[in-house]
């Protein structure tokens, strides 16, 4: 299929998915805003304490007349003693309103617009959120058994699906712990899973202030990481390349799957399937047309990708990566003879490459530049993949025995405390560079003149070919 | 034959480019003129005019300053039962100030050390540069003696703000004044001598803008002990062109024999909904009968006081029912 074909068709998919969300919209709002008295089944997620009472955030389980609404959340203020007249309990400390299911009745909050300028408009907010804000009820009773047991076969099965995944997800991560210490086990479980609450907050602030905050995050990189690393295992057992797509295909859509469809995962993710599937079915590899499929693809779906901040440094990481990195390796390539000193340039060229094409983003959203944080890249990037591939297999090696997973993850300890030194050594003060924010002109002028650059030395090479 | 038809396309191909190259430069130098001829126009209509943004900040107090490059910022109202990373400061005073492009900001003062005054300021601290932040000199006190200062969470995590954010915490007293580029504020109270009240609100300060020889009164939480003090001892002679009315209108402040010393032409009531019955119905009443117009942010949404040498203007964000 061709590259017109498929932007054709996420064209159609995304004015569909826009119209039908449209609708969506309306139909939220018609409900949300009708006069009418609704009766909601809800389940109670979490309770903060107010003045006003007990503020009960809630996720909409069934909805009498307005089915639009199941699935969204929102909050609903009880008072303590209603609370505590249902259930019959003394003391609420006990966390037992989480396991009932309630029946309200009553009105959402209106009157929602925003008093001030530049104020998001509470109720876009509160869309974006899957959330309904505030519920007034005039009733509130505790449902029995009988009620909660006639649920609707689509809310079992996303519970299975959560159950499922959350399960793997811990047995993972007792593996993770088992074979690590408390350092690295919270960076893998950011790498690996995607969670960064074990991670410790100081050696998260430290990560950010050294510019390495990247490596917790599920990025291309460590997608990359892994889908090489099912081809290289795949082509060890000589399967055929179109076999070798497919096992790929899958098994990347069953990580997907584990770490929740979490957006910059699909985005890397769909970025390393499209490159191997242009390598297993013989298509001509054109790298700028998937970038560019990529991009717009990704655009069109989410527009709002466009003013994101990991959008625009991941894909300006690509570019750099993609066009500036073989303009400069040109300067250094005489010494491809002397591996250590061609791969200390490829190392600097990497980072080098990539800072030019983000900086300017950097400087516009973060208004400085952490300089300490380019030769600190330079240092940690090349040992990465190392680190994610032993770990990887020591966390396979731990489900056969927990004494061969530890074993194995002292590699990954090594690599790691390289990394903590290296982030501790250069973690000066003047390491950060304060410039205020930049002016998008300036930033439109750069980027035209890199881009001028960019061309003039492709017609060069072109030429010189 | 080939080779030469090849080179040929190539050299279009190039020259194409080149074409390209240029055009693109040439839009680029159109786009810097431009926007920099907007950039002047703009300027000069906004310069030389004082805007004074009333935020609606639910119940609270949040008020923005511009006069030309410069902005001073009057509490940052605040909720005490929201999240923290997400609370007025980060829902309201950031996205306007982002809407008005304003990065940075002179000098922010707190009135006094309740949450609907400072915790906006608090979060803003993480996002805006702030470069001063004025407090009344009662909290000294306080700052000084490290058991007190556990005790006063708000207080401590300024400090901490302020500290890390690399703020500079001014002490205001009465007399004092922070002068700027044809403006000025001066501080009434507390004075010197005055200590650490029990009553909170009792420590607001009293501040007064001065700009195009106009003069406008933000007097925080204060309540009718404090509007004695003030009226004994007297303030200026002239009326005040605008009041921001001292405790979201409730009944404890704006007495008779200050509003009839400060004879006010407007009166400003920042309020939301709340449990404490603010606005009361009498403090209403009372500017009523005094004949003084009051703007409540709850009904008008935010409120802008645009002042210049003609005059004084107040345009409102919505209209009211």
């Amino acid at each position: 299929m061709s590259f017109q074909g498929l932007l054709l068709i996420l064209c159609i998919y995304s004015i569909s998915n826009y119209t039908f969300s449209y609708f969506q919209v309306l139909d939220f709002l018609e409900a949300r805003d009708s006069k009418d008295v609704l009766t909601l089944d809800i389940d109670i997620k979490e309770v903060r304490q107010t003045e006003y009472g007990y503020q009960c955030y809630f996720k909409v389980a069934k909805v009498t007349s307005q089915s639009q609404l199941v699935g969204y959340t929102g909050y609903v203020y009880i008072k303590e003693y209603e609370l505590n007249q249902l259930l019959n309990h003394s003391k609420l400390s006990e966390f037992k309103y989480l396991a009932h299911r309630y029946r309200i009745t009553g009105q959402f909050e209106k009157n929602w617009y925003p008093k001030n300028p530049g104020q998001i408009h509470p109720l876009i907010y509160l869309l974006g959120q899957r959330s309904f804000g505030k519920f007034e009820y005039d009733n509130i009773e505790l449902m029995t058994n009988d009620q909660v047991e006639a649920k609707q076969f689509f809310s079992v099965f996303q519970q299975k699906n959560a159950q499922y995944r959350q399960r793997i997800r811990e047995k993972v991560d007792k593996q993770l712990s088992v074979c690590f210490r408390q350092i690295e086990y919270g960076l893998l479980k950011a790498m690996i899973l995607g969670d960064k609450t074990t991670v410790d907050q100081d050696l998260l602030t430290r990560y950010s202030r050294s510019g390495l905050s990247h490596i917790l995050a599920i990025s291309g990189l460590h997608i990359m990481i892994f889908i090489g690393c099912l081809e290289y295992i795949f082509r060890f057992f000589q399967w055929p390349r179109n076999f070798r797509f497919r096992m790929t295909f899958s098994i990347s859509i069953a990580y997907l799957w584990l770490l929740g469809f979490i957006i910059s995962a699909i985005r890397a993710m769909g970025m390393g399937l499209i490159l191997i599937f242009t390598i297993a079915y013989d298509k001509v590899y054109v790298r700028d047309r998937i970038l560019y499929l990529i991009i717009c693809s990704f655009l069109i779906i989410f527009p709002n990708a466009l003013f994101s901040i990991s959008f625009l440094l991941s894909f300006g990481a690509v570019f750099g990566l993609f066009y500036l990195y073989p303009i400069l390796r040109k300067k250094y390539y005489h010494f491809r003879e002397n591996v250590l000193l061609y791969f200390m340039f490829d190392s600097l060229n990497i980072s080098l490459s990539i800072l030019l094409v983000t900086f300017p983003i950097l400087l516009y959203f973060f208004k400085g530049i952490s300089l300490s944080g380019f030769i600190v890249n330079v240092l940690v990037i090349a040992v990465v993949p190392l680190f994610y591939i032993s770990s990887i297999i020591s966390v396979f090696a731990s489900f056969i025995h927990p004494l061969l997973g530890r074993f194995l993850a002292g590699t990954a300890t090594i690599i790691s405390s390289y990394i903590l030194s290296v982030m501790l050594v250069l973690d000066f003060d003047f390491g950060f560079l304060n410039y205020g924010a930049l002016s998008l002109q300036y930033i439109v002028v750069y980027y035209s003149g890199l881009i001028t650059y960019v061309v003039f030395q492709h017609v060069k090479r072109e030429e010189n070919d | 034959m080939i080779n030469v038809g090849y080179r040929k396309q190539k050299k279009v191909a190039k020259e194409k480019i080149q074409a390209y190259c240029y055009g693109v430069w040439k839009l680029i130098g159109i786009i810097v003129i431009v926007l920099t001829l907007f950039n002047v126009v703009f300027s000069i209509y906004w310069k030389d005019k004082t805007r004074l943004y009333y935020l609606d900040v639910g119940q609270g107090d949040a008020c923005v300053i511009t006069h030309n490059q410069q902005t001073f910022l009057v509490d940052g109202g605040g909720n005490r039962y929201m999240d923290d990373a997400n609370n007025i400061g980060r829902r309201v005073v950031y996205p306007f100030l982002l809407d008005k492009k304003i990065d940075n900001i002179d000098v922010a003062f707190i009135s006094h050390m309740h949450y609907d005054h400072v915790k906006g300021i608090l979060e803003l601290l993480e996002y805006v540069n702030i470069e001063k932040v004025a407090i009344s000199h009662v909290y000294k006190t306080i700052i000084e003696d490290q058991d007190r200062l556990q005790e006063s969470p708000l207080i401590e995590e300024l400090i901490n703000g302020c500290y890390e954010n690399g703020s500079e915490l001014l002490f205001l007293e009465a007399g004092d004044i922070i002068v700027g580029e044809n403006i000025r504020v001066e501080c009434h109270y507390p004075y010197a001598k005055t200590p650490y009240q029990e009553n909170e609100n009792n420590n607001s300060m009293i501040l007064e803008l001065v700009t195009h020889q106009r003069r406008i009164l933000f007097t925080g939480d204060i309540e009718e002990d404090v509007e004695r003090l003030i009226v004994n001892e007297g303030l200026n002679n002239t009326s005040i062109d605008l009041l921001k009315v001292a405790h979201h209108g409730s009944k404890t402040s704006s007495s008779r024999m200050f509003l009839e010393m400060l004879k006010p032409s407007v009166g400003i009531i920042s309020v939301g909904k709340n449990n404490h019955g603010h606005p009361s119905q009498e403090v209403l009443k009372r500017y009523e009968e005094f004949k003084i117009p009051v703007y409540l942010t709850k009904d008008y949404g935010m409120i802008e006081v645009i002042i210049d040498k003609k005059e004084l203007k107040i345009k409102t964000y919505l209209i009211k029912d």
